[in-house]
């Protein structure tokens, strides 16, 4: 009589068929970025549940999966912020820094993550090292190597999504295409495919360490 | 034949751009031109395309299983149900809004209410008894064009009693402009309408957001019956539209709007507030 059974099924009708269709993807990237099956799951969940909140506000003919993935890094990370937060306060040292710079500190830090977790020794069991590797590299260089290399986003899509400028997207990128090198080097070493940790490794690292790209410094220098 | 002009560590500090496809065509050509004179350089890159080969292909890498899939279903499925009872009137046909009785529990001036699209606190409807009613369309559309209005006031504020006076004799109901303790500040006065009968329109600030209180003769208008289904009187009910919130309470004979831009819960207490100081008509059962 009021219409709002057909109309709330209208609705649910296209969110299945335009946003559900990105699932798997969703999927594969809360997969990356949490560190169990089981925080991948809920993450998904409110993904979506918190997209079909708003889907109403979401413009048809816009790029959806973009929208989406928006709203999943931006679940992750704020979650991911608070539970870092949670846990420098519980190992709390009587260092000076304020509370919310030592967990930034944290993050920043190469590696710092969580080391040998089961996830990752199982994924290098079957061969996925480059998912292993990725695991290793810290939450924001990770998210930008992930939403740019894996799921094929352009560096303004994904300084949207983020809400930072692009050159920041550019230097969490290459930082974290630089760790994951190191990393996928370091397992070739660890497992014997190269066995010479000479002129090619050292080489490697030391390109690692070159300074980010600054396009426009580069261009005035030459000219 | 090209010959490489860059130096090795300026094709490290290229050649992300590169492999993204970020480099202008001259640019790229450097790039090319050296790794292909250059085996060091040439290495990098392709370990580089070999990594970015290796992510891409994660990409397909993870699919959601049967279970998985039931379980974001039915939560999709609750949502859809929750949204069905509090997105009621967002769909409403043109010509009426569906209003949704919602009784919020607890006690105070609110606790019973008229709720239309959007109303926060709907978000209770799940427990709420409901019933439905309908309000004419064109008179809330006609409440929020009266608040959108930029015109003159013909009697200025602050004193509520300098502006009651002054509609003495113009309108045919006695008009108190309401008292909002300190939240809100009456600014002014004028004689508007209300669908061609004569309505006092009020103007206060806010803390800053413009809120009008329209004052007028409800005879002969659908306002929707301000009662319980139990017959317990409601004070006023809400309702949503173009980001406005319009609150109607009626008594008496007589009818006020409050329209703003303000949240509903900060529109809810300044009526609330309003209430509690008593208007005209207020003391007199409308049936
Ligand atoms: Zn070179």
């Amino acid at each position: 009589m009021f219409g709002r059974k057909p109309r709330q099924s209208d609705l649910r009708r296209r969110f299945d068929s335009e946003a559900m269709v990105h699932a798997d993807a969703l999927f594969g990237a809360a997969l990356r970025l949490t560190k169990s099956r089981r925080d991948a799951e809920d993450l998904l969940q409110d993904t979506l549940l918190k997209a079909f909140q708003h889907f109403d506000r979401y413009e048809p003919g816009t790029n959806c999966k973009a929208w989406l993935f928006r709203i999943l890094t931006n679940t992750f990370i704020n979650r991911y912020r608070k539970s870092q937060r949670e846990r420098v306060f519980l190992l709390d040292d009587p260092d000076t820094k304020p509370l919310a710079e030592r967990a930034v500190a944290r993050e920043l830090t190469d590696f710092d993550g969580p080391v040998g977790t089961d996830e990752e020794s199982i994924a290098r069991l079957f061969g996925d090292e480059i998912g292993a590797a990725l695991q290793r590299v810290p939450v924001d260089f990770r998210v930008a190597v992930l939403l740019t290399d894996v799921y094929d986003f352009s560096y303004k899509e994904v300084a949207e999504m983020l809400e930072v400028p692009i050159g920041t997207v550019m230097s969490r990128l290459y930082r974290g295409r630089r760790l994951l090198r190191a990393q996928l080097a370091e397992y070739a070493v660890e497992r014997g495919a190269v066995r010479e940790i000479g002129a090619d490794y050292n080489d490697q690292i030391a390109e690692d360490r070159a300074k980010t790209i600054d396009l426009a410094a580069y261009r005035a220098a030459r000219a | 034949m090209t010959t490489a002009t860059l130096e090795c560590s300026s094709f490290v500090e290229l050649v992300d751009l590169y492999v993204d496809g970020a480099l202008d065509p001259s640019d790229a050509a450097e790039i090319e031109a050296h790794a292909s004179v250059c085996p060091h350089c040439d290495g990098a890159l392709a370990r580089r395309l070999d990594t970015r080969g290796q992510l891409q292909a994660l990409a397909g890498a993870s699919a959601c299983d049967a279970a998985l899939l039931a379980r974001l279903g039915g939560a999709l499925d609750k949502q859809t149900r929750r949204r069905a009872v509090e997105d009621v009137p967002r769909y409403a046909a043109a010509a009426a809004v569906a209003l949704l009785f919602v009784g919020v529990g607890g006690v105070g001036g609110a606790a019973m209410r008229w709720a239309a699209a959007g109303v926060s606190s709907v978000a209770n409807a799940e427990t709420a008894a409901m019933m439905t009613a309908s309000i004419q369309d064109p008179l809330v559309d006609e409440l929020v064009r009266w608040h959108l209005r930029q015109i003159p006031v013909e009697v200025t504020g602050p004193d509520s009693e300098t502006v009651g006076e002054w509609f003495e004799g113009k309108v045919d109901f006695p008009v108190a402009p309401p008292d909002f303790d300190r939240s809100a500040h009456l600014l002014g006065g004028r004689l508007g309408h209300v669908e061609d009968a004569d309505a006092a329109m009020l103007v206060y600030d806010a803390g800053g957001a413009k809120l009008s209180v329209i004052v007028f003769d409800p005879a002969g208008r659908q306002l929707p019956t301000a009662h319980t289904p139990d017959g317990r009187e409601v004070p006023f009910f809400v309702a949503r539209r173009s980001g406005y919130s319009i609150a109607v309470h009626q008594r008496g004979g007589i009818a006020y709007a409050f329209a703003s831009e303000l949240p509903d819960d900060r529109l809810e207490a300044l009526v609330e507030s309003a209430l509690r100081h008593g208007l005209p008509g207020a003391a007199v059962p409308a049936h």
